[in-house]
C-alpha cells in the first residue's frame, strides 16, 4: 500500500479527480465563493493529512502537473493577442488605468498589511496577488514571498472581485465600461474576468484584455518597487 | 497538435534561456509570452500554429496550480492566527485597486472625449 503511494501517479490521480470534482461543482452552482481550486484543496489536503501522507510523496506526482505552469504562462500571448486591437483604440486610459492599479495593489498592500501589523513574510507573498496565478507564482518567488500563500491569497483576490465587482463599481460611480472591464481584469485577474464577462461583452473582453497588461506589467513594477520598500 | 505543443514548448525554452541570460529579474515564462506575442504580433507565426494548442491548456489553467497550493501544508503554521488578516487584507486591497484602476480610466477617457 505504502509502496504504490510512492508512484508519481499517486499524485497525478488525486490531482485530477479533485480537479474535476471542483469543476463540476463550480459548473453546477456558478458562485465565486465555490472556487474549483479551492475546493480541490480542501479535498486534498484533508487526505493528505489524515493518512499522515508526506507532501513530498504527493509532490512527486503533483510537480509532473505544475511543470506545465511555464508553458501556460506563455501561452496567455494568444488571448492577449487576439484582444490587443481593444488597447489599441483607448491606448492612454487604458494603460493609465493598469499602471495605476499595479502600484495601487503593491502599495496597498504593503500600507494594510503594515497597520494590521502582518508578518513580513504574508505580506511579501501579498505583492502579487492582483496578477493571474502563473504570473503570481513566478514573482512570489522573486520577492522572497511563500508560494503556496500567494495562490491562496490569488484566490480570495479573484473571488472578492468576482463578488464585489458590480457592487465597487456603483459605490466608486464607474460607469464606463471600458473602465468596469479593466477595472475588475486589473484587480482581481481571470477569476473576477468571469464575472466581467456576465456583467457585458465590452467588459469581459476590457477584462481579458488587462489580465495579460496587468500581469506583464507587474513583473517590471514589483521588482523595482521591492528594492525601495524592503 | 504535436506541432503546435513543439512550438510552444520551444518557446517556453527559449524564454528561459533569456531570462538567465539577462540582469534584469523577469520569470522566463513571462519571457515567452512576450515572445511567442511579438511573434503572433510581427506575423511571423500564424495564429493557427498554436491557438488550438493554448486554447486546450488554457481552458484547463486552474488544474496547474493545485499542486502549489497543496504545499500550503508546510505553512500550516505560518497560516494559524493570521486567517482573519488575509481575507481582510485581500478584501479591503481588492476594492481599493478596482476602485482607483476604474476611475483612472474613466477620467482619461472623459477627458479626452472633452
Amino acid at each position: 500500500m505504502i509502496q504504490s503511494l510512492n508512484s508519481p501517479l499517486f499524485g497525478i490521480c488525486l490531482t485530477i479527480i479533485a480537479y474535476i470534482i471542483g469543476m463540476e461543482i463550480y459548473k453546477r452552482f456558478k458562485l465565486p465563493i465555490l472556487n474549483p481550486i479551492l475546493i480541490a484543496l480542501i479535498i486534498i489536503i484533508p487526505i493528505l493529512l489524515y493518512l499522515k501522507i508526506p507532501l513530498e510523496t504527493y509532490k512527486k506526482g503533483g510537480d509532473l502537473i505544475s511543470f506545465f505552469l511555464a508553458p501556460a504562462t506563455v501561452v496567455l500571448a494568444v488571448p492577449l493577442y487576439k484582444k490587443i486591437n481593444l488597447l489599441k483604440q483607448h491606448f492612454i486610459p487604458i494603460l493609465g488605468g493598469i499602471v495605476v492599479g499595479v502600484l495601487t495593489s503593491i502599495l496597498s498592500c504593503v500600507f494594510i498589511g503594515k497597520i494590521l501589523k502582518m508578518d513580513l513574510g504574508l505580506i511579501r507573498s501579498s505583492l502579487p496577488k492582483s496578477v493571474t496565478t502563473p504570473i503570481a507564482i513566478e514573482l512570489s518567488q522573486q520577492v522572497e514571498g511563500f508560494i503556496p500563500i500567494t495562490i491562496v491569497m490569488v484566490m480570495i483576490t479573484g473571488m472578492t472581485g468576482a463578488i464585489l465587482a458590480p457592487f465597487i463599481c456603483k459605490v466608486f460611480k464607474i460607469e464606463n465600461k471600458i473602465a468596469q472591464g479593466i477595472a475588475i481584469g486589473t484587480s482581481s485577474h481571470a477569476v473576477g474576468t468571469s464575472r466581467a464577462i456576465e456583467m457585458g461583452e465590452t467588459e469581459g473582453a476590457m477584462s481579458g484584455l488587462a489580465i495579460g497588461v496587468a500581469g506583464i506589467f507587474t513583473v517590471f513594477i514589483l521588482p523595482l518597487l521591492f528594492s525601495l520598500l524592503f | 497538435m504535436i506541432k503546435q505543443y513543439a512550438i510552444i514548448f520551444m518557446v517556453t525554452y527559449i524564454g528561459e534561456i533569456v531570462s538567465k541570460l539577462i540582469d534584469f529579474p523577469i520569470p522566463g515564462p513571462v519571457i515567452g509570452m512576450l515572445v511567442l506575442f511579438i511573434l503572433l504580433e510581427r506575423k511571423l507565426i500564424n495564429l493557427n500554429f498554436v491557438e488550438k494548442g493554448a486554447n486546450t491548456i488554457l481552458l484547463n489553467l486552474s488544474i496547474f496550480f493545485i499542486p502549489p497550493g497543496v504545499a500550503i501544508i508546510s505553512a500550516l503554521d505560518m497560516l494559524h492566527g493570521n486567517i482573519l488578516k488575509i481575507i481582510v487584507t485581500m478584501i479591503l486591497t481588492t476594492i481599493i485597486t478596482m476602485g482607483t484602476t476604474g476611475l483612472t480610466v474613466q477620467y482619461l477617457i472623459n477627458r479626452r472625449k472633452k
